[in-house]
């Protein structure tokens, strides 16, 4: 019991950077001390995404203003105005409500953004760059969540009600999953990361379970994938590289050359959307293909 | 003059937003694993200080305003699960320019922050505090009106419980 009081004290005063140099170097010989050193090595080079302070402070301000406004109107509280208030109130209320329930909710990207999003059941939704949802508030959760996307969507789905995605012809329902959709021109592809999530094509439907895949475009066919969904990794299986090219071009915001014998080989891999230069290494290499970056363009060969 | 030190001028609120803002929705980004909702929330924070700038003193803004934050948090609705992602600053010192290793690398920083996602809240919170902004074991007693022993427990366990699913996870691999 005394042994292991000692290693926890022993483990604060080492992170406070108290150990004298004796303790410092029997620490050192430990098995734990390898993993621990790796742990806080990692995490104390990350930072949480960068605060935009001007905007934030200018949202603020508005939402400040709005609450400043809200407060002022008591005059509305005589009652002739009152009434004339009421029956104008019913009017638009009629007209808004009409309007709302053709209302249709979007989200999306542009290129090089990248954008989370909680939905109303509080399910979550990630877009990578060029990408976008799109649902009608109102129908949402009476019978069933259904929504529309394009581009790269990770979904993460909350029990319930069932869930479904349409992406172009095909459509993916859902009970309670974690799963990614990427619906382009020349690559259309569905992982579930975890759960289940029913596939349907044109012609066929498919169950994925976890870690099982589907790809549509180009070529029909299922495989599974090792690893877990990673927020910076963007993965491809017998893609072509048009398609990879294609996501580097939206990530980064930039132009890529090649001709078409490069951009018709298949590529299975991933690149990390952490800087231009690594992705286009981790795509290249393997590949046997250089790469020349001019400001906004790339070359390759 | 008392007048100078108030929060209700304009230019010392703002002094107390660019001192702030950012440690406090870090705060709260470790708590609900949503950044947005961590802005709104920090931003609702400050709206309060300001709706009582005259009755709060300057040096207390900090602490009135993580009070405000956790008291709004704890009205709003909790995801079932927390999942935290960060930025890494870009090591150009970076010697290895293997595809594989990068690919390693940015597997490991994946399944760690997936592990630290899944401790405790209040462990989470110390473990981040401390490590990504910077916070002694004291201030963090402070913030979560905790004894010092308290909070270094909190930190060795959550260690511990890292150390062990990357162990896990070492082993799995052979």
């Amino acid at each position: 019991m005394e042994d292991i009081n000692n290693d926890n004290e022993l483990l604060i005063r080492w992170i406070n950077g108290e150990l004298s140099e004796e303790e410092l170097a029997a620490f050192q010989k430990t098995e734990d001390y390898k993993i621990y050193n790796t742990i806080i090595n990692e995490v104390d080079q990350w930072q949480v995404r960068p605060l935009n302070l001007e905007n934030s402070f200018d949202e603020l301000n508005a939402k400040k203003n709005k609450k400043e406004e809200s407060k002022a109107i008591s005059w509305y509280n005589q009652p002739m105005v009152r009434w004339a208030a009421v029956f104008a109130f019913i009017a638009t209320a009629i007209v808004y409500f009409v309007a709302k329930s053709q209302e249709t909710t979007v989200y999306k990207t542009t290129i090089g953004e990248s954008k989370e999003v909680i939905l109303p059941d509080n399910s979550k939704v990630f877009l990578r760059p060029e990408s976008s949802i799109a649902f009608k508030r109102n129908n949402w959760g009476k019978q069933k969540r259904e929504l529309l996307q394009t581009g790269t969507v990770y979904y993460d789905v909350k029990k319930g009600l069932p869930f479904e995605v349409n992406f172009g012809e095909n459509k993916v329902d859902v009970l309670g999953t974690t799963f990614e959709i990427t619906n382009n021109q020349d690559y259309t592809s569905v992982i579930c990361y975890s759960g289940r999530v029913r596939v349907t094509t044109n012609n066929s439907a498919f169950e994925l379970k976890e870690k099982e895949a589907l790809q549509i475009t180009p070529e029909l066919y299922e495989y599974t994938v090792a690893n877990d969904w990673s927020l910076n990794l963007i993965r491809f299986e017998k893609a072509p590289l048009k398609s990879v090219f294609d996501s580097i071009e939206k990530t980064f915001n930039v132009k890529i050359s090649a001709n078409s014998t490069i951009l018709e080989r298949k590529f299975t891999g991933a690149y990390s959307d952490t800087s231009l230069d690594q992705a286009l290494k981790m795509i290249c290499v393997p590949m046997n293909i250089t790469f020349k970056v001019d400001g906004r363009n790339v070359t390759l060969k | 003059m008392p007048e100078d030190n108030s929060i209700c001028q304009d230019t010392n609120y703002q002094k107390v937003f660019e001192s702030q803002a950012t440690p406090l929705r870090n705060f709260l980004y470790y708590k609900c694993g949503d950044l947005e909702k961590a802005e709104d929330l920090m931003q609702d924070a400050f709206i309060k200080l300001w709706e009582n700038c005259k009755k709060v003193l300057l040096e207390k803004a900090r602490s009135f305003l993580f009070t405000a934050a956790k008291r709004m948090f704890l009205n709003t609705i909790e995801h079932e699960k927390v999942v935290l992602s960060f930025a890494k600053e870009n090591n150009s010192s970076k010697l290895s320019e293997d595809p594989q290793f990068i690919m390693e690398e940015q597997e490991f920083k994946s399944k760690l922050e997936i592990s630290i996602s899944n401790l405790p809240a209040s462990q989470r919170e110390v473990f981040l505090l401390n490590r990504i902004d910077k916070l002694s074991f004291q201030e963090i007693a402070d913030l979560q009106d905790v004894s010092l022993s308290a909070v270094h427990k909190k930190m060795y366990k959550a260690m511990d419980k890292l150390r062990t699913d990357l162990d896990i996870l070492n082993y799995r691999k052979i």
